[in-house]
């Protein structure tokens, strides 16, 4: 039994869904960082290699749809334990039977694959209103944050549509890197805690009292709810949110 | 007066407004420009009480002439009056958006001095945010009742969204309970936005770059539990006003007891149950195809508060069921109690490809606690054989805690005596007064 081990890149995965496609004898495919030897599997190395992925995209596209590509992105960024091998399954099915295949939402693969896309979704959902901006210089912004998800990548046309003319900086402190825009396209940089404390010293946001004082004023008493509250803003959220956090605490 | 003080001030008095959505507009603006609007629309936050914060939900002011009954900024009532300056609202909304915490504004107003010239601050506040600051936010505005026809169709080039609140549900209740607003200031300028959105539409159909008006649609609210309206008429009302007027929703807010008057009713707490009937209705009509003479009628005016109007209707129309999952048609499998229209999606996606049985529903996440007495899998009930009415309903009663407890053998029992609740016999209305109904929405 053979673990397939990738660089952690998207390209990366397809090169290993290239090779481990007609590979009986399979275990697992994970990134190299996040390798656990086991007793069953030995390791196999794959180098990515861009000519290969390019033709599972293209073979994709083509044979069975792009709702079916996209899937395999989402799948691969939902970064959950086995949605790599999870992806090679799907793989596997769509070619057997179709595209079609997608429409069978009974069908055990099918519906995981349905089930992981939708949280990543619904994630994206919530990112696109949780994260927090605060001004470290005049119409520059940086924000914080830890999805569950990696977001980062699908927030940005998002980030860059709507923020267009304003400097931003959005960490992904989970996953240690952050996107970096610039008023005219935006980079994936490595970024760590002791690049973000360099970056907040010293500066105070105005408008975070009086986002906290508006977001307490809001509230209707006589219905308060902190269940529903807590079902739609999950709490391991808020800890980005200043407006739910203590007014002596400084955001993150 | 700080910039604190008056959010602080104008933001409770905004609060009671029901509308937060950010939806139903593509707004998109050029590289360079801040602002772009999701069609989906995006919760910024929520407040304790579960509701969402979408848009900075503000007043321009609350200091109002008229003197309406239910209403917490009426001139009679002793608080602290407030108001913005263009150039606040503007800033106030420009930092926000910037920090991601809002999706637009929400810009409503007491009614200052007069409709005119509260309608015209409000238009001008947006225009400013518009063409001076090249803000592509979404912005839903208020109309103020009685105001022109010309200030309404400025409005509604620059907002995505425009609402004028019906209130109350009934013409009798708004002479009672806000003397000084008439019906025709709040139905004209409805009808007026409505005949230019589709006026747009069908511009826009031939010449692309015809500039939007009001992309969101409009929307209204109204108070429930304020008036002695039933939810037939409350329901009748939001009927018309989709079919005449193509409202994108319309709000139902609880009331509130925030003021002590003699033609409100004493309630403890605000009618939150039946508020959530009315929208289950409400959803009904918009995305099931129910009418709303099929959920109520004069025989039954009012929603039963232990099952949601759906499986109220499935009980009454015995005829219709049961339905076989594999065969009924989507629109027929929408009415069925305990399915929504993202199960009945995966249903019939799924059939295409096999006969379903029940494991299959459960594996596609279906709920099978109400629907399991409606339907049939290849002929076959889920664990039920025959379901009567009168089972289908004790199974489907909400469990309330026993009120009887295990006496202790130690301790002296406390003896409570039941509590019935005498509803006051309340005299809402004043007799004569007569329903002039015109031509415009004779529900209303």
């Amino acid at each position: 039994m053979r673990t397939y081990l990738y660089d952690g890149s998207f390209d990366g995965l397809l090169t290993a869904y290239f090779y481990a496609y007609k590979d009986k004898d399979i275990y697992d495919i994970c990134r190299q960082t996040h390798y656990q030897p086991d007793l069953l599997s030995k390791p196999h190395d794959i180098s990515t290699e861009e000519d290969k992925a390019q033709r599972i995209v293209t073979s994709v596209q083509q044979t069975l749809s792009s709702q079916t590509m996209r899937n395999l992105y989402l799948l691969y960024l939902s970064e959950l334990p086995r949605c790599d091998f999870l992806g090679l399954q799907y793989l596997r099915l769509c070619y057997q039977q179709g595209a079609a295949v997608n429409l069978a939402k009974h069908h055990p693969i099918i519906r995981q694959v349905d089930d992981t896309c939708r949280k990543v979704k619904l994630e994206l959902d919530h990112m696109k209103g949780f994260l927090r901006f605060q001004e470290i210089e005049p119409l520059v912004f940086y924000a914080c944050f830890a999805p569950d998800h990696n977001q980062l990548p699908l927030l940005q046309p998002h980030l860059e549509r709507r923020f267009s003319d304003q400097k931003m900086i959005v960490f992904d402190e989970k996953r240690q890197y952050a996107l970096v825009y610039n008023l005219h396209h935006s980079i994936m940089i490595p970024f760590t805690q002791e690049d973000a404390q360099h970056l907040l010293q010293n500066c105070h946001d105005n408008c975070i009292e009086l986002f906290r004082r508006y977001f307490h004023t809001i509230t209707i008493s006589q219905r308060s709810n902190a269940k529903l509250q807590a079902g739609y803003m999950p709490h391991r959220y808020r800890k980005y949110m200043p407006e739910t956090q203590p007014e002596d605490k400084q955001p993150l | 007066m700080n910039l604190m003080d008056k959010l602080t001030i104008l933001a409770d008095a905004a609060k009671y407004d029901v509308s937060c959505s950010s939806s139903g507009s593509t707004r998109q603006g050029a590289k360079g420009t801040l602002g772009s609007a999701a069609k989906a629309g995006i919760c910024h936050s929520f407040s304790a009480d579960g509701r969402c914060i979408s848009l900075l939900k503000i007043l321009m002011t609350n200091n109002c002439i008229y003197d309406c009954a239910y209403c917490l900024n009426r001139r009679s009532n002793d608080k602290p009056r407030a108001m913005f300056t263009v150039e606040e609202i503007v800033n106030l909304t420009m930092d926000f958006y910037r920090r991601n915490y809002i999706e637009g504004l929400f810009l409503s107003s007491a009614i200052v001095s007069s409709p005119n010239y509260t309608m015209e601050l409000l238009v001008q506040i947006v225009e400013n945010l518009r063409y001076q600051k090249q803000f592509h936010g979404y912005i839903h505005l208020k109309g103020i009742p009685g105001a022109d026809p010309r200030l309404i169709q400025r409005a509604g080039q620059v907002a995505d969204r425009l609402s004028i609140n019906m209130e109350l549900p009934s013409e009798k209740s708004l002479t009672f309970l806000a003397p000084e607003k008439q019906k025709q200031h709040i139905l004209l300028p409805m009808q007026q936005i409505h005949q230019e959105i589709v006026q747009h539409r069908e511009t826009r159909a031939l010449a692309r770059k015809t500039p939007t008006f009001v992309p969101a649609g409009q929307t209204t609210q109204m108070i429930v539990g304020a008036s002695a309206d039933n939810d037939l008429q409350i329901l009748r009302l939001s009927a018309a006003l989709y079919q005449k007027f193509s409202m994108k929703r319309v709000y139902f807010s609880a009331y509130v007891p925030v003021n002590q008057d003699s033609r409100l009713p004493q309630i403890a707490q605000p009618p939150m149950l039946r508020e959530n009937r009315l929208y289950q209705a409400d959803w009904l009509m918009r995305f099931y195809g129910f009418q709303a003479q099929e959920l109520l009628d004069e025989s039954n005016p009012n929603f039963d508060p232990d099952f949601d109007p759906k499986v109220i209707w499935a009980i009454r129309h015995p005829e219709q069921f049961p339905m076989e999952i594999n065969a009924a048609p989507y629109k027929q499998l929408l009415r069925v109690p305990g399915l929504g229209v993202r199960c009945v999606q995966r249903i019939v996606s799924a059939r295409k490809t096999a006969r379903l049985d029940f494991d299959d529903l459960l594996r596609m996440h279906v709920s099978l606690k109400r629907a399991q007495y409606f339907i049939t899998c290849k002929g076959k009930y889920y664990r039920v054989k025959d379901p009567q009415p009168d089972l289908i309903l004790r199974a489907l009663k909400p469990k309330v805690r026993s009120p009887y407890q295990q006496l202790s053998f130690f301790e002296e029992p406390a003896v409570q005596t039941p509590q019935v609740e005498v509803l006051p016999d309340q005299a809402f209305f004043p007799k004569a007064s007569a329903n002039t109904a015109t031509d415009l929405l004779p529900v209303f």
